[in-house]
């Protein structure tokens, strides 16, 4: 154990408000479903990932619903969808059921996902709401409403 | 004046950095343990709005080691980042890192960098004189490489200034107040183009106020830079990691630096904190900080020693001491195979079932009787649905024949005579999936109608109290054997332990694949709903009226091989794991005697949630079919009867005995051999009419 000199200068806070956890993320284009799928790591500050519960419960999700309704389990989670078993099922369910861990297409690294076969559906369940047909540019408009689902789970602002 | 207080750098890794270094590892360092070059990099302090209370929360002061830690001289920081170089030490042993002395590599470290720091080239010719290296760090590493355990400790050297850095009233203020919001605005735009050597943020500029706002330069051309400015308005600035009041680290050395080129002289200087790195949005303040700070008195001639130094990051703890990050989770393949496959189940169960109860399942001991075609196909089945814990016990050694129907060994397997069948399926099992706690064992199960030798006896009897065991330590038996007397022994044995046991039979051409009902007078379980009465459920011997005798001797070779057509064996085997799982997921359980036939309706009474549990399916390939059978069971059966359980309990090995070498004493046990007599004597009682001959037909 190295001798430490008293150091005065130097400010120590004994207060931690909270946890910093850095998350990395990703959308990458799955081939079997066709559409883009948002990945996304997260490790605290030694480098090691965090597991489920505790990414869940951070400030990356805000969940419509309370986190007692969901069922978190080992390496994944139900979030809102069209699960049966929620007390009280929300009438427009988030379509974004299953977040869970894979490997990142590109890198091979594990990952959390957010499971893409539910996205096309989603997507275009918004979109045909919509009064008239899009037909130029349909892509960007299709790529808008993604991540309007995409922000009811993940926290997408900025600050 | 009270003292000027730093906030020490935080370590923040990626994980990117511990593949990195494995890899480093693995393919160049391997044992050395010399010094390696590395880069980390900060950014500014920068806080967050908190959702929840509406407070503005500090992000800490991090010093950030990515996956380009490595790549020295290549890699451009990040926009509005800093890099600083520093140096890591990977130790081979976590006894090698933990005794290190960490005095003497923190001090020598020190020194080499107490040159950098001090030797100060402000000349006024020094535009393209590199500035000097005002922050390092030193990094110390252990690399668990089996467990994905990263053991390390961080250093970040700063020299004390003794006597400390004062701070005038009012203290660290903000910079808007001292610069005006134009003000900042114009430093923020010059410092654009004053990019570092490397395209990163620069670490460290000076400020003056010129004719329309506020000029920015470098560290390096001071002289030049002040040289009509009255002392008291430079400004010293540097980028700062902090997030809260107080200045972070790297101002210690920047101040080091400038003091070591006055030794001796009293100083005062302007401090800019500058954290604006991006503009404020909405109505916030501009982040940096202000503050006038001095020495008070003449700093000590040094005579050419250095400061002391001081920099070793604590621990989570707060103690002086390492840290370590568990990767494990996303490193380990094994953990990574485990995750796979428990998603796989979970997709089926959340797409289609999701009241599909996966837990019951997996945590399922499955006792497997049986190595044969359709002991491996049960094991591999009952993988793929989660089951952790398989046995499976066999007499037999892996033959020539057996690999191409048994998909559980493979030709090597058959060499030097052939490996034991039960422990070679287990390994390969683990092959398979590691995750899978497989158990291959070695055994020959009694049979009646084959007397056990005298000499054999005590190892007779040690087989049956294993088995009892293994029965004791399992939830669910299958019976895979190839012969009916085989089988006896373990109905009584799952019938007297109330366990869930699957019987799998093969034909030529057709199978049968049952349930055993559960013992006379078992209750369902308290939370069950009620099922109708019927007759308890019977086993594979209820519907003889012969007691199970000696089948192998004097059979042909086609007899005593089972000569089957090969796709029967997955069939049979498969549909036997998934009339277990079904009935698991019935509340019932084995307890669960009404097995109405399946009309393929969901909810059915009796059915669970993946549909029927059928008694008994007899199928037929010849036809490509197959029916469900309702067998009650027989209260005379010389297999599942509370006679012959309750005689089993009482008198236990020597009861086995008499049933394995007496003809006949399972007949007269259960009062079948009564029976006998009596339907021969109605047979003779019948008076048969001999001259009815043309009857009605």
């Amino acid at each position: 154990m190295p001798e430490i000199p008293d150091d005065p200068a130097m400010f120590s806070d004994p207060q931690l408000s909270g946890t910093r956890i850095t998350v990395e993320e990703h959308i990458v284009y799955s081939p079997t479903f066709q559409v883009p799928a948002f990945y996304f790591t997260a490790s605290d500050s030694s480098g090691a990932p965090l597991p489920l519960p505790q990414v869940i419960r951070s400030t990356l999700f805000h969940l419509p619903l309370p986190l007692s309704t969901l069922s978190i389990h080992q390496h994944t989670v139900d979030l809102p969808g069209t699960s049966s078993d929620l007390p009280d099922p929300d009438p427009d369910p988030a379509p974004l059921p299953l977040l869970t861990q894979g490997e990142h297409p590109t890198t091979g690294r594990a990952c959390w996902y957010i499971h893409p076969c539910e996205t096309s559906a989603a997507v275009k369940e918004l979109l045909d709401h919509r009064a008239a047909p899009i037909i130029e540019g349909w892509e960007v408009e299709w790529l808008r409403v993604w991540f309007v689902i995409l922000g009811r789970v993940i926290y997408l602002r900025s600050s | 004046m009270p003292i000027v207080q730093f906030v020490p750098f935080s370590s923040s890794v990626h994980p990117s950095f511990w593949h990195e270094l494995t890899k480093l590892k693995i393919d160049v360092l391997k044992l050395d343990s010399s010094r390696v070059p590395i880069t980390a990099s900060y950014t500014a302090g920068k806080t967050v709005l908190d959702r929840e209370t509406g407070n503005e929360i500090g992000l800490g002061c991090h010093l950030t080691l990515g996956e380009d830690a490595f790549k020295v001289d290549a890699s451009r920081p990040a926009k509005h980042a800093t890099k600083i170089s520093g140096t890591l030490i990977n130790f081979n042993t976590i006894e090698e890192f933990k005794s290190s002395d960490k005095a003497a590599l923190f001090n020598d470290l020190a020194d080499k960098f107490w040159s950098s720091v001090s030797a100060a080239a402000t000349s006024s010719s020094s535009t393209t004189s590199p500035p000097p290296q005002l922050n390092t760090f030193l990094l110390l590493t252990f690399a668990d490489l089996k467990k994905y355990k990263y053991y390390y400790w961080f250093a970040f050297p700063a020299f004390m200034a003794s006597p400390p850095w004062e701070i005038a009233d009012p203290g660290w203020g903000l910079a808007e107040d001292a610069f005006g919001r134009e003000g900042l605005e114009g430093v923020r735009e010059q410092l654009g183009g004053l990019e570092g050597q490397d395209g990163g943020a620069e670490g460290s500029f000076l400020v003056r106020r010129g004719k329309e706002g506020y000029e920015v330069g470098r560290l390096g051309e001071w002289a030049e830079f002040f040289a009509d400015v009255p002392e008291e308005d430079r400004v010293v600035a540097f980028l700062d990691p902090s997030s809260t009041l107080n200045p972070g680290w790297p101002l210690r050395n920047l101040l080091s630096h400038l003091s070591s080129l006055q030794p001796g002289k009293p100083l005062a200087l302007n401090i800019l904190s500058w954290r604006d790195t991006e503009l404020p949005t909405g109505n916030k303040r501009w982040a940096s900080r202000y503050g006038r700070i001095s020495l008070p008195g003449a700093t000590a001639e040094l005579e050419g020693k250095r400061p002391t130094a001081v920099g070793w990051e604590r621990n989570a703890a707060g103690k002086l001491g390492g840290r370590m990050a568990d990767l494990a989770p996303m490193m380990d393949p094994t953990r990574l195979a485990d995750q796979a496959v428990d998603l796989n189940l979970k997709l089926m169960r959340w797409r289609i079932l999701p009241s599909l109860d996966l837990e019951k399942v997996s945590s399922t001991r499955c006792l497997l009787l049986g190595a044969g075609t359709l002991g491996c196909y049960v094991a591999r089945t009952l993988m793929g649905w989660g089951v952790r814990n398989i046995t499976l016990v066999d007499s037999g050694k892996v033959s020539f024949s057996n690999p191409v129907r048994q998909p559980l060994f493979d030709f090597e397997d058959c060499l030097d005579g052939g490996k034991p069948k039960a422990a070679c399926a287990a390994e390969h099992l683990k092959k398979i999936f590691p995750g899978i706690n497989a158990r291959g064992i070695e055994m020959a199960i009694p049979m009646p109608g084959h007397p056990i030798p005298p000499s054999e006896v005590e190892k007779v009897k040690s087989t049956v109290k294993e088995l009892e065991e293994l029965y004791d330590t399992h939830d669910a038996v299958f019976l895979l054997m190839d012969s009916r007397e085989s089988r006896w022994l373990p109905t009584v044995l799952g019938t007297a332990k109330n366990k869930y046991v699957m019987n799998a039979a093969l034909g030529f051409d057709t199978y049968l694949v049952m349930r055993h009902g559960p013992r006379q007078g078992t209750a369902p379980p308290a939370d069950a709903p009620e099922q109708p009465t019927h007759a308890r459920l019977g086993c594979y011997y209820c519907n003889d009226i012969v007691a199970p005798s000696d089948s192998l001797t004097d059979r042909t070779l086609d007899q005593m091989c089972t000569v089957t057509r090969p796709g029967l064996a997955p069939i049979a085997a498969s549909t036997a794991v998934e009339l277990l799982v079904s009935m698991i997921q019935h509340p019932l359980g084995y307890t669960l005697i009404f097995a109405p036939p399946s009309s393929g309706k969901d909810d059915e009474e009796g059915h669970s949630v993946l549909g029927a549990v059928p008694h008994q399916l007899r199928g037929f390939l010849a036809r490509f079919n197959s029916m469900t059978i309702i067998g009650a069971a027989y209260d005379r059966c010389t297999g599942c009867s509370d006679l012959v359980v309750k005689a089993y309990e009482k008198d236990g090995f020597s009861m086995i005995q008499r049933a394995c070498d007496e003809t006949g004493f399972l007949e007269e046990l259960t009062g079948l051999k009564e029976l006998y007599k009596e339907s021969e004597a109605a047979m003779e009682a019948v008076d048969w009419d001999e001259d009815d001959a043309e009857g009605d037909f």
